[in-house]
């Protein structure tokens, strides 16, 4: 289970992506490659002629078509901090992810888009096993953070997360200070002993986050009572006051205004610099302000993953294209 | 009503006339359809009216209850923290008493204080010499008195030999007579005889009855004598009885909340358990009362009228309520504060303990809250394991013998001497203000952990 023969058959492999110019040098290895990453492209090409959503011809469903298809693009990575091997996940009887392989490299930031419903917060919420919360879901296919299976029976759930943060959608600050706020993290790994060390932790954690100058004098005050952007950054430095090596961000600018967006777009370039960073985004502008690569998703298949310049210019899929030039989503 | 101004609208009367495709028939719709919402508009106004009338009238109605079972019940009720006291000239005649080694406390117990009283009232009375006549004048003074006066000579020995002027308690008869001097119906006499009454008057004209605050009320337990009853007993029962349901109750309830929430598997098991949780919160009280019955006092063999064992079929009955409201507090915790928690890297039980929990606090103590209330107030299962019982002494633990408070009001509903009826409704009144005050307490409680940012 830990390759999937289509992308192997695809020869991804041979395409060397470095983690931390992979923008450049992968515009080079791919421009070569053309786009010969469709096995079921005839299928596809039937489909999009019709429309997008008339399967009708082979009387096959949107879903099983799009299954079909292999990912194209760069999923593999020579420096992955995390890799998905086969993932399958699944609520209920219901297929959310469809067999996704694909690499997250050291250093990156990769952005995954894909029309609501696709699966790229599931795929997310895989990664930190924040899906062991619901009840009837289920993981199948190899998950691993630095070659270590996330999904082992053996694995602990608690350092996992600790390395392995994430930032959510909605801004969810406990009901607590500011302090005890991005404190919470450190005290409860043990990460400090005494108050000083924990006070340094808090400031920088801030620092970091781009609020402390914001929040330095009242930093006994709610962290409810700041505003949505404050709030969503208070919980940046709250996840990074662990330090965890990767950071998960499952849209976390679609509560906030543009203003704040762009504060926390800033930020997460920033971040980038330390931290390995996935995030979820409904936004294409933002994905190809603040990622190095994209992942498109549809109906639970990754379809594409590429540079992000390649794929907001020049995408291999036309999927990919129909999505970004707005034909669907 | 419709405005006039809409209903003769001029311009309304010409678009009409306009053929149907020329550009003012859109504003002859408007127009009719503005005039049949006006049309309309009285009518839902009157509706709202009336709608808010039916909650007024409710509202009212329910005050007026309110009222009429609080003017009740203190009217009745508020006789009974005074009580009438008379002055007599006592002399603590040795002989009489009975005492000749005032060292020996055994004695000092065993005098007779009745005699001095009576001496006392003798010499008050010099003209009563018929004996059954003495011994209708002896009966006005309450057996009360000679305990107050054994206190105060096992206080102070001096006062052997001495004289003093003491005020002591009278009897019920005469108390009940006294408070229903000024009522329009007349006096209740009850059991008084007219020699009686003439002694009762002329004391009073002379200034020589008083009355004063009923601090035995307060201070004793139950007891034969109206006079001497108290509340204290079953007050300390209650207060008993409630801390071993609240000690026992809550923290089984919520974890058993904690667990159904949190960690139970939603299958078949949970979901039976779930329903017979629902069913036992509507399971009537006296049927707790039959099970602590067969379970602490048949079957482990507890002794009967314990506080402890009242606490215990208290929790059985209260342990459903606070189970539901705890499961709702904590159902109610948004999901992103759990996520957060666990995004961190917080097991679930620092999820649990660090951040469901005190958000859910408040919830779960309004639980507590309607059940701690449902459990005072509550007869039927005490009855059950003999709480019931008549007790003299005030209970000091758990595992003394004591009633309750609303069984209390029931034995004084009970008996038949006229001072208990006032006795009854100062206990109403007392069982209350307990409510009150513990409700208050409660929600003081839960609006200072109610600190949601």
């Amino acid at each position: 289970m830990a390759f999937s023969s289509n992308v192997r058959g695809n020869n991804v492999r041979g395409n060397n992506v470095r983690g931390n110019n992979a923008r450049d040098s992968s515009l080079r290895s791919n421009n070569t490659r053309g786009n010969n990453g469709l096995r079921n492209k005839n299928v596809l090409s039937q489909a999009l002629q019709g429309g997008i959503n008339d399967y009708g011809r082979d009387q096959r469903s949107e879903t099983e078509v799009i299954r079909e298809i292999d990912t194209v693009g760069v999923p593999l990575l020579d420096t992955a901090k995390m890799s998905m091997r086969g993932v399958d996940v699944f609520y209920g009887e219901k297929q959310a992810i469809v067999d996704v392989t694909m690499d997250i490299g050291k250093n990156e930031v990769i952005a995954m888009i894909g029309p609501s419903g696709c699966g790229k917060s599931t795929i997310l919420r895989c990664l930190n096993r924040m899906n062991d919360t619901i009840d009837h879901c289920r993981v199948e296919g190899g998950l691993f953070l630095e070659g270590q299976d996330i999904y082992d029976p053996k694995m602990d759930v608690v350092p996992l997360r600790a390395r392995v943060g994430m930032v959510f959608q909605k801004p969810n600050p406990f009901p607590k200070s500011i302090y005890d706020n991005v404190a919470y993290g450190p005290r409860i790994h043990g990460l400090v002993s005494r108050r000083i060390e924990l006070d340094e932790i808090v400031e920088l954690s801030l620092r970091k986050a781009g609020l402390w100058d914001e929040v330095k004098d009242r930093l006994d005050g709610p962290g409810t009572g700041l505003s949505g952007g404050q709030q969503q950054r208070l919980c940046i430095a709250r996840t990074i006051a662990v330090s965890p090596e990767v950071i998960l961000m499952d849209e976390p600018c679609s509560a906030l205004d543009p203003i704040a967006t762009a504060r926390i777009e800033e930020l997460i370039a920033e971040l980038s610099q330390n931290f390995t960073i996935a995030i979820v985004t409904h936004s294409m502008q933002q994905a190809a302000r603040v990622s190095h690569r994209t992942a498109y998703f549809h109906l639970g298949k990754l379809i594409e993953v590429n540079d992000t310049e390649k794929v907001f210019t020049n995408p291999d899929h036309q999927l990919t294209e129909a999505y970004i030039t707005g034909r669907i989503g | 009503m419709i405005d006039p101004k809409y209903r003769t609208d001029d311009h309304y009367d010409d678009d009409l006339s306009m053929p149907p495709s020329s550009p003012s028939s859109i504003n002859s719709t408007i127009n009719s359809t503005i005039e049949l919402v006006n049309k309309n508009l009285a009518k839902r106004y009157a509706a709202e009216k009336r709608f808010q009338v039916y909650g007024i009238l409710s509202i009212a109605f329910g005050l007026f209850c309110l009222l009429l079972l609080f003017t009740d019940i203190i009217s009745k009720g508020i006789g009974a923290f005074t009580i009438h006291y008379v002055q007599l000239e006592v002399t603590f005649d040795e002989s009489v008493l009975d005492i000749n080694d005032s060292s020996d406390a055994m004695q000092l117990a065993l005098a007779d204080y009745q005699g001095v009283v009576r001496e006392a009232l003798k010499k008050r009375f010099p003209t009563v010499t018929h004996r059954p006549e003495r011994r209708r004048l002896y009966s006005l003074v309450s057996n009360g008195a000679t305990y107050h006066l054994q206190d105060l000579v096992q206080e102070d020995l001096s006062l052997l030999g001495q004289t003093r002027t003491l005020w002591v308690l009278l009897d019920d008869d005469v108390d009940t007579y006294l408070k229903s001097r000024e009522d329009r119906s007349g006096p209740f006499i009850g059991r008084l005889k007219s020699e009686q009454i003439e002694w009762i008057e002329s004391l009073y004209k002379e200034g020589e009855i008083e009355s004063r605050f009923n601090r035995w009320f307060f201070t004793s337990g139950d007891s034969r004598e109206p006079e001497m009853a108290g509340i204290r007993g079953a007050f300390i029962g209650s207060l008993l009885t409630l801390l071993v349901t609240l000690a026992l109750s809550f923290p089984v309830g919520v974890a058993a909340a904690v667990y159904l929430e949190e960690y139970a598997p939603r299958n078949r098991w949970t979901d039976l358990i779930e329903v017979n949780i629902n069913n036992l919160a509507a399971v009537p009280s006296i049927i707790f009362g039959l099970l602590g019955v067969a379970i602490f006092i048949n079957f482990f063999s507890m002794p009967r009228s314990l506080p402890l064992v009242g606490g215990l079929v208290l929790t059985l009955m209260t342990l459903p309520t606070i189970i539901i409201s705890s499961r709702a507090a904590i159902k109610a915790v948004p999901p992103s504060i759990r996520e957060a928690a666990l995004g961190i890297g917080a097991s679930k039980m620092q999820m649990i303990l660090h951040h469901v929990l005190p958000l859910a606090m408040p919830g779960m103590l309004t639980g507590a809250i309607i059940g701690m209330a449902q459990a005072l107030g509550e007869t039927a299962p005490l009855l059950m394991i003999g709480m019931v019982a008549f007790v003299v002494d005030i209970p000091t633990g758990i595992t003394d013998p004591a009633t309750v408070l609303p069984v209390q009001i029931f034995l004084w509903a009970d008996s038949p001497e006229r001072a208990f009826t006032e006795r009854t409704s100062a206990a109403i009144m007392v069982l209350l203000a307990f409510l009150i005050i513990m409700n208050t307490l409660a929600v003081w409680l839960r609006k200072r952990l109610e600190r949601r940012w």
